[in-house]
């Protein structure tokens, strides 16, 4: 009997983005099975003409994909509800069109998509989301949560992380 | 960038300028030694794009643009928009009901498939799964 699989999770560029510059990427391997749309994996290598180099992430996200660690798929339909509320052709769209179809858990940094699955009950993850699971996990003590976190500041609005640290004294 | 510009040019447009404006154009065309043409589209393709950034900001602010919507109001890749956004300080407004309750529940699914995992391994060995 073979042994049951690690739990899948479809991300976006910006959760990618902000893992990676956390350095918490090797708890997401550790953990899951990590999926991405096409135009995610787009977003994140931004061959833009104004590209000058691969930044850390992009590099991190080369060799993963290499090692197949990471791999791809992509929605076989979108629904209605998300073609009227998301921006269309996007990674955010197809991402959480992903998640509902293959009912995996979706990984997103990005404040009004986010917002739109909490409403919807689909239970996104953002990286704040996933310092606490790391907490909860003992992977890291409260101290280091706290540490993560503030990095985030600039990315992430204040009162928003003001009420997450709080959430970091005692439970677990 | 996408640079609307690279096409072709070539529609004018007749404006009316004050006279301390002319003055500070030519005084700019000494300084940077480019043809008067060229500083004024430039100043002008500069404000659009300043337009067009600020109207994505206020956007992802007020929690009504995604990073994707709003690098298309700009004019910009996804990743140049964030970055742009990161330099800006214009942060990701996260519903503060989610807080904590996502956490927990990718703690519960986590510890699921390890418990299953665990069980088959028992049961590889030759074990009956643990009877919750």
């Amino acid at each position: 009997m073979e042994s049951p699989v690690k739990p899948k999770i479809v991300m976006d560029a910006s959760f990618w983005i902000n893992i990676t510059y956390l350095d918490l990427e090797k708890y997401l391997v550790k953990y899951f099975n990590i999926c991405l749309v096409t135009k995610v994996e787009e977003e994140i290598l931004n061959n833009s003409e104004h590209k000058i180099y691969d930044s850390k992430d992009m590099e991190k996200y080369l060799e993963l994909k290499n090692t197949e660690v990471i791999s791809i798929i992509n929605p076989l339909n979108i629904p209605k509800k998300l073609l009227d509320n998301l921006q269309s052709n996007s990674g955010e769209l197809y991402t959480i069109a992903v998640g509902i179809e293959e009912k995996i858990i979706i990984c997103i940094d990005d404040g009004n998509p986010y917002n739109f699955c909490f409403k919807e009950g689909l239970n996104p993850i953002n990286s704040i989301d996933f310092i606490y699971f790391l907490y909860l996990k003992k992977e890291i003590s409260s101290k280091q949560s706290i540490n993560y976190i503030n990095k985030l500041h600039g990315r992430i609005k204040s009162s928003y992380i003001e009420k997450v640290k709080k959430s970091f004294k005692g439970e677990r | 960038m996408i640079k609307e510009t690279e096409y072709k040019l070539k529609k004018s447009k007749t404006i009316r300028l004050s006279d301390s404006a002319i003055k500070n154009i030519n005084y700019m065309v000494n300084e940077t030694k480019i043809s008067e043409s060229e500083l004024l589209r430039s100043i002008i393709e500069k404000a659009i794009e300043e337009y067009r950034l600020k109207k994505a900001f206020v956007g992802i602010e007020n929690g009504k643009e995604s990073i994707a919507s709003g690098a298309r109001i700009a004019g910009l890749s996804y990743r140049d928009f964030y970055e742009k956004m990161i330099e800006n300080n214009i942060k990701a407004n996260f519903n503060e009901k989610a807080i904590g309750v996502s956490g927990k529940r990718l703690l519960s699914i986590v510890n699921k498939s390890e418990a299953k995992k665990n069980n088959s391994k028992m049961q590889r060995a030759g074990f009956e799964p643990a009877k919750h």
